[in-house]
């Protein structure tokens, strides 16, 4: 018998294993017995369609009430007796529908019934209303407990996410990051824009197991995938560079936790003062000045360090600052032979901080540097009085006084010698850089001024950074960077692989890492794990007003924004007010997979995870902070939009979009085209830069235009996407309705999220509305809370404050503004005042029919002072004189300190010098720090002081036979400066 | 065969030049990429680009430049037009720097103000490391299994080292650089996570050729046995080894002085050009390892392929690769003369 050889079996075998594999596939691809688009005509049900009648009811149902839907005019190729319906509701809370489309009413409020057959992809709707009994009378929930505000808040949220008054939400900038053991950190409560102060205020409590190099094995390690080869600050405009240098670079001032670690604080590092000194503040509300004053640290105070060993170099170790060391970054970045990037930026008409004569300087150093020229005409200047060295600024703007310890204090500002450029050769674009040749690297060409100096740095594998002894911060005095050196390992496999640093922790050689998406579920809740949280949710905005809205909102008549030129009103769009499209677009989205790509979490809340509500624990009395995520009545609000999938279900926005398809094309908004030549829908997107248009925005449209096209080729969606230059541009835009979808993000008061949903009010009265559409002063029947259907700004004013409700609508709305004050003074350009001060102000207030008021009281309320002391809240009923909170004890024996005019809307009011002096002070304390004792009167010695206080109205309002008091707070006064005598 | 080695030289010389101006002067007429940003951050940009020579700037419009990139304006009030300097003006700056002075131009990138021909020189002993050390080991290794699935022709030990060979050949090469990395480095810690820094043990900077070596071995090994076994056995079938058979010969002698010498006809050029090609480096594993090789140089240097192109870097290592690729074709062909002495290159016929 013939033996089979072995390659002749491995052969049979591999037939038979192909074979299989192509019976297998075959079988796969074979068609199943019905269809859903038969192959012979992938457009058979394209026309397909049916309605779907309420028959002679009005559509609008009382709580309990029932209704037999049915289908009629039956169309395109499909037959009524093969409909394989199904029924489904937009809210389950309003309604229920059955198999067989029998509608239950359940609550007031509006729904749709949605009934979609499988096969064909036919859909209709009709919406139902059941009615309800609107809010009436005086209303407030302000006082009621946590859970209260927190249902009110649900209840606003689903009407803002049904009607998209608060967007497309898109995802939150949290995360959950895991520590090893051994890092201690600086706070256990993350800080906002701070962090946990690892490095500051944190320690290490043991060595690192996978780090194999005895001398770093305590230092702090983490990773970069990206190796910018400097530390270059002033040449470079990547966040690599500024990331790394800021372990060695200072600014005037720097940011460290506050005393009780809750959050940060700014305070002197290079400076010597407490704040910039003004020279030449103007005398408004928000004083700006174009002359600032700092008095810097030199001499013994400050001084270089450096680990390079090359002896031209090492020289510098130890150095102290020299006053003029501090003009060298300006000379340097405003030369235009060195093309140095940031101060090529210095010099654009359009930057935040336009140093004077800046400009022109640079235009005419293309030769190279000129003292001469810099000392005539740059606005920065060194000089010495009784205080010491100090520098000076003059701007070609001016500059809010507030702002500038926070603004002026670059650390590209940091002063170096230029003895040290020129030991580089005479090129600033060589410091902190490998040299040409590679004999140097950025250990021989950085200065540190900072607790950490570079010590290696290894292209392509490795920098460290090791604590300085020599900086003024000593650890034995504050108790600061005791963590001995910074390992930073270069990763470029994290560049495209989440998973390269996480296995690098995962080896112990990584003292915390980012849980990539892929292990979220699996260590989310690891005990090293701590959650950073979402402090802003991204989000598309839109623009759903009407023509005839839009005009009146933003119109030459606007009251939100007058745009004076016709030729500049935007082009609304008939597709952006079909609900059924935004709920389509909303749909189309897959978060998840876009969240994931931006290294952002998934997110379908219009509030972050930021946001909080309190209350006192009755057992232990301790504050209890619940996030209002969590809760029940959130959860409530995105129940029907597939929190699941984080509201991703492309056949529910397929099946909208063709319900708006149906929509549009009955009311002639846009006519159908045909296969080869469809008709286009246009709208357009922007996006804050053009980064954000390539990585955000273009995923994005993506999704929905490929949802919307694929449901008939006959009509297509066209998004076409712009780059605004700035934010700012990008936010003036929203503000005056100049869009039809705008990227955005609103974030603030998260201790107070239901006072938040103020931006949402479509008044504008916050300021800061982005989205347009629904009118939130009407009650359309949509809200339904305690037993009443309301308006969104009823039940939001009823919930923060007290309303009066007509017909679930706002009866009352108040406002005042000041117009006039007068103040005796000495005369002085810097006026010393000398007696009381008297205020008038103009009111006017709206109330519905049948309802009555009258101004009862008038309250001054003292703003937190600048020192982060605080106050607390107190102030003075100047009609009764008397004082209320917590003040000092006494009485200043006034009365009748207001008057009224009721037929002219005014009110004038007097505010006794003593309460100026001593209960409104908003101090600024200057480098003579004084004594600040507990009831808050400041030492003698200081020598400017504004004052600032809240102006509340007391309100008693009668409707229908009821009485109630409510406060309004229409503006704040802020107190020019003045010199107490 | 010197004549036609120097004509050859010349040759090279001559089609690098092609190749390299031909790609400078389609990268520089890519369309130039405008920076997002605010208004200041782009003037910084172009005024950027103005100091690298890649764009000139006037105060006033130059229609015969073309259409300005931007307009902006600074802060003394002063105009600025920003046109791409034209890309032949550009080129034949370039060339002269190069004749001139031997200069490639310094990175603007990736590393900022560091010579182009250093980094370059910097990264290659790497690679070159790398693949001197794969090659002695693939060699050997390949040529002997090669070998030995010849002589063991539709044998079990054939059919095992073929099924290997398609195995290794069929594997992506990041899948067993992964494999390697998570089975040996990360869970069995037996070898460094990453490639070792110039700080680290003598011991950890050995460990740290295991992956990379065992790497790219396993598929050049694979692919070696498998030529090897192709030629051998093509060779062992024709009528002059059976005649050094007759002749007395063993069969040993007759494999190894008659039939491996013939085999390697083919191969030996095969395999130069494969050693030379590995001198362009793994991208994939260099990105996987963090090998500062120079693989991955080429990808950095192209950045965004709009507004973040180191055109310095990118030449050097164009010009390298090209010389490599066709240095390799010399060698290749010379070394057909070395294998067979019927071959001479350049001879007269």
């Amino acid at each position: 018998m013939k033996k089979l050889s072995i390659s002749k079996v491995a052969g049979l075998v591999t037939g038979f294993a192909v074979t299989a594999l192509l019976v297998g596939v075959t079988t796969a691809c074979k068609p199943k017995s019905k269809p859903v688009v038969p192959e012979d005509d992938p457009h058979k049900y394209l026309d397909a369609s049916f309605k779907l009648s309420i028959g002679d009811s009005t559509g609008v149902l009382a709580v309990g009430e029932t209704l037999q839907t049915q289908i009629v005019d039956v169309k395109g190729g499909i037959v009524a007796d093969d409909l394989e319906l199904a029924f489904s509701t937009s809210d389950p809370e309003v309604l229920s529908v059955s198999a067989s489309g029998l509608v239950t009413a359940k609550q007031p409020g509006f729904a749709d019934v949605i009934a979609i057959d499988e096969e064909s992809g036919a859909v209709d709707s009709v919406q139902i209303q059941v009615k309800g009994v609107p809010a009436q009378g005086a209303k407030s929930y302000s006082g009621a407990g946590y859970q209260t505000q927190a249902e009110i808040l649900g209840v606003l949220e689903k009407y803002a996410q049904d009607t998209y008054l608060s967007g497309l939400p898109l995802a939150g900038d949290g995360s959950f990051v895991m520590y090893h053991p051994r890092v201690q950190k600086g706070t256990e409560n993350y800080v906002e824009g701070y962090g946990f102060g690892i490095l500051q205020h944190g320690d290490l409590t043991a060595d690192l197991e996978g780090e194999t190099n005895a001398a770093y094995k305590r230092y702090l390690h983490s990773y970069t995938s990206e190796d910018p080869q400097n530390l270059n600050e002033w040449a470079a405009n990547s966040s690599s560079v500024s990331d790394l240098a800021s372990y060695v670079v200072s600014g005037y001032f720097g940011s460290k936790l506050n005393e009780d670690k809750t959050g940060e604080e700014y305070y002197p590092v290079l400076s010597n003062d407490e704040d910039f000194e003004a020279l030449n503040a103007s005398e408004d509300a928000e004083p700006k000045a174009t002359r600032f004053k700092l008095h810097v640290k030199t001499g013994e105070q400050a001084k270089y360090s450096t680990l390079s060993k090359n002896a031209k170099f090492s020289k510098y170790n130890g150095r102290e600052v020299a006053l003029e060391d501090y003009l060298t970054p300006f000379k340097l970045m405003l030369t235009k032979k060195f093309n140095l990037y940031r101060g090529n930026e210095m010099v654009a008409e359009t930057y935040a901080r336009p140093i004077k004569g800046a400009a022109e300087y640079y235009n005419q150093t293309g030769e190279g540097m000129n003292e001469e020229l810099f000392n005539s005409t740059v606005g920065v200047k060194v000089g010495e009085d009784e205080k010491g060295g100090y520098i000076e600024f003059e701007f070609a703007k001016a500059l809010k006084v507030s702002d500038a310890k926070v603004n002026l204090s670059s650390s590209l500002w940091q002063p170096i010698p230029m003895e040290f450029i020129n030991d580089l050769g005479g090129d600033p674009n060589l410091y902190a850089s490998f040299s040409e040749d590679k004999s140097l690297s950025p250990v021989d060409t950085t200065l540190s001024l900072s607790a950490y100096t570079l010590e290696y740095y290894e292209s392509g594998k490795l920098i460290t950074f090791k604590r300085n002894p020599e900086w003024f911060e000593k650890t034995e005095d504050t108790g600061m960077y005791k963590i001995p050196g910074v390992h930073i390992a270069i990763l470029e496999a994290a560049k495209q692989d989440t998973e390269a640093a996480w296995r690098e922790f995962m080896a112990n050689k990584l003292d915390s890492i980012t849980i990539p998406g892929t292990h979220l579920n699996e260590y989310k809740n690891d005990p090293r794990t701590v959650e950073i949280p979402e402090t802003t949710t991204w989000k598309l905005n839109i623009n759903a007003t009407t023509e005839e809205l839009w005009e009146e909102l933003f119109g030459k008549n606007g009251s939100v924004y007058q745009t004076t030129d016709e030729k500049d009103y935007w082009d609304v769009k008939p597709v952006m007010q079909n609900i059924h499209f935004l709920d389509g677009l909303y749909y189309s989205l897959n978060r998840i997979e876009f969240a994931g790509a931006q290294n952002m979490t998934a997110s379908q809340n219009y509030l972050s995870r930021a946001y909080y509500f309190t209350y006192k624990d009755a057992k232990t009395g301790e504050t209890v902070k619940v996030t209002y995520d969590d809760m029940d009545a959130h959860q409530k609000a995105i129940a029907n939009r597939y929190p699941e999938t984080f509201g991703f279900n492309l056949t529910a926005a397929k099946a909208y979009f063709k319900l708006a398809i149906q929509e549009l094309l009955a009311d002639g908004s846009y006519e159908l085209g045909t296969i080869e030549n469809p008709s286009k829908i246009e709208i357009s997107a922007k996006w804050m830069s053009q980064t954000s248009l390539t990585r955000m925005g273009e995923p994005l449209t993506k999704y929905m235009m490929d949802a919307f096209n694929s449901v008939d080729p006959r009509i297509q969606l066209v998004i076409n996407n712009s780059a605004c230059s700035t934010s700012d541009e990008m936010y003036e835009a929203l503000e005056r309705g100049q869009f039809d979808i705008g990227m955005g993000a609103i974030t603030g008061m998260q201790a107070w999220p239901l006072d938040f949903f103020q931006v949402l009010c479509s008044d504008n009265r916050s300021g800061f509305c982005l989205n347009w559409g629904p009118d939130t002063s009407v009650n359309d029947g949509k809200i339904f809370y305690d037993g009443n259907t309301w308006s969104f700004d009823c039940l939001w004013e009823a919930g923060t404050t007290s309303t009066v409700a007509v017909a679930g609508e706002t009866g009352f709305a108040f406002n005042a503004a000041l117009s006039a004050r007068e103040f005796p003074n000495d005369g002085a350009e810097e006026p010393t005042y000398t007696g009381d001060v008297v205020y008038t102000a103009l009111y006017e207030a709206i109330a519905a029919q049948g309802v009555s008021w009258k101004i009862t009281g008038l309250y001054l309320e003292d703003y937190a002072t600048n020192s982060g002391i605080g106050t607390g809240m107190f102030g003075i009923n100047l009609a009764t004189g008397a004082l209320t909170g917590v003040y000092k004890d006494q009485n200043l024996g006034v009365d009748h300190l207001y008057e009224l005019d009721e037929e002219a809307g005014s009110v004038q009011f007097t505010v006794p010098k003593e309460l100026n002096d001593e209960a409104f002070r908003f101090t600024k304390i200057y480098a003579e720090v004084n004594e600040v004792t507990e009831d808050q009167v400041i030492a003698a010695g200081y020598e400017k002081y504004n004052y600032r206080f809240d102006v509340y109205f007391e309100i008693e309002i009668e409707f229908e036979g009821s009485k109630f008091t409510t406060s309004f707070l229409p503006f704040d006064i802020y107190a020019f400066n003045y010199f107490a005598a | 065969m010197r004549r036609y080695v120097l004509k050859r030289i010349i040759l090279i010389l001559i089609t690098a030049l092609i190749i390299l101006s031909l790609t400078f002067i389609l990268i520089k007429l890519l369309p130039p990429g405008k920076p997002a940003g605010t208004d200041d951050q782009r003037l910084a940009f172009y005024l950027k680009q103005v100091g690298l020579g890649y764009m000139i700037d006037f105060d006033i419009e130059m229609p015969q430049y073309g259409t300005p990139l931007e307009i902006l304006k600074d802060g003394a009030g002063r105009l600025h037009y920003f046109y791409v300097r034209p890309v032949m003006e550009q080129y034949f700056v370039w060339i002269k720097n190069i004749v001139t002075k031997w200069d490639w131009g310094t990175s603007t990138i990736v590393a900022v103000n560091q010579s182009c021909m250093l980094i370059i020189a910097e990264r290659l002993p790497v690679t070159i490391s790398i693949n001197l050390i794969v090659s002695a080991i693939a060699v050997p290794i390949g040529f002997g299994l090669g070998i030995w699935a010849a002589l063991k022709k539709n044998k079990l030990t054939d059919h095992i080292i073929s099924t290997i060979i398609v195995l290794f050949v069929s594997i992506p090469s990041f899948i067993v650089i992964v494999f390697l990395l998570v089975l040996f480095a990360y869970k069995g810690k037996f070898v460094p996570t990453q490639w070792p820094s110039m700080q680290a043990t003598p011991k950890e900077k050995a460990l740290g050729y295991i992956i990379p070596v065992v790497s790219l071995s396993a598929g050049t090994i694979c692919a070696y046995a498998r030529w090897v076994r192709a030629e051998l056995t093509e060779v062992m079938a024709s009528e002059f080894l059976l005649l050094a058979r007759t002749k007395g010969l063993t069969r040993t002698q007759s494999i190894v002085r008659h039939a491996l010498r013939n085999s390697l006809v083919p191969i030996f050029p095969m395999l130069i050009g494969e050693i030379i090609g590995a001198l362009s480096g793994s991208m994939v594993l260099e990105q996987l390892y963090g090998i500062p090789g120079i693989g991955t140089l080429y990808i950095k240097a192209l950045g965004d392929l709009k507004s973040n192109i180191d055109f310095n870097l990118l030449m050097v290592d164009m010009a390298l690769v090209t010389m490599i690729g066709l240095a390799a074709g010399l060698l290749v062909d010379l070394s057909y003369g070395f294998i067979d002495p019927r071959i001479r290159m350049g001879a007269k016929k």
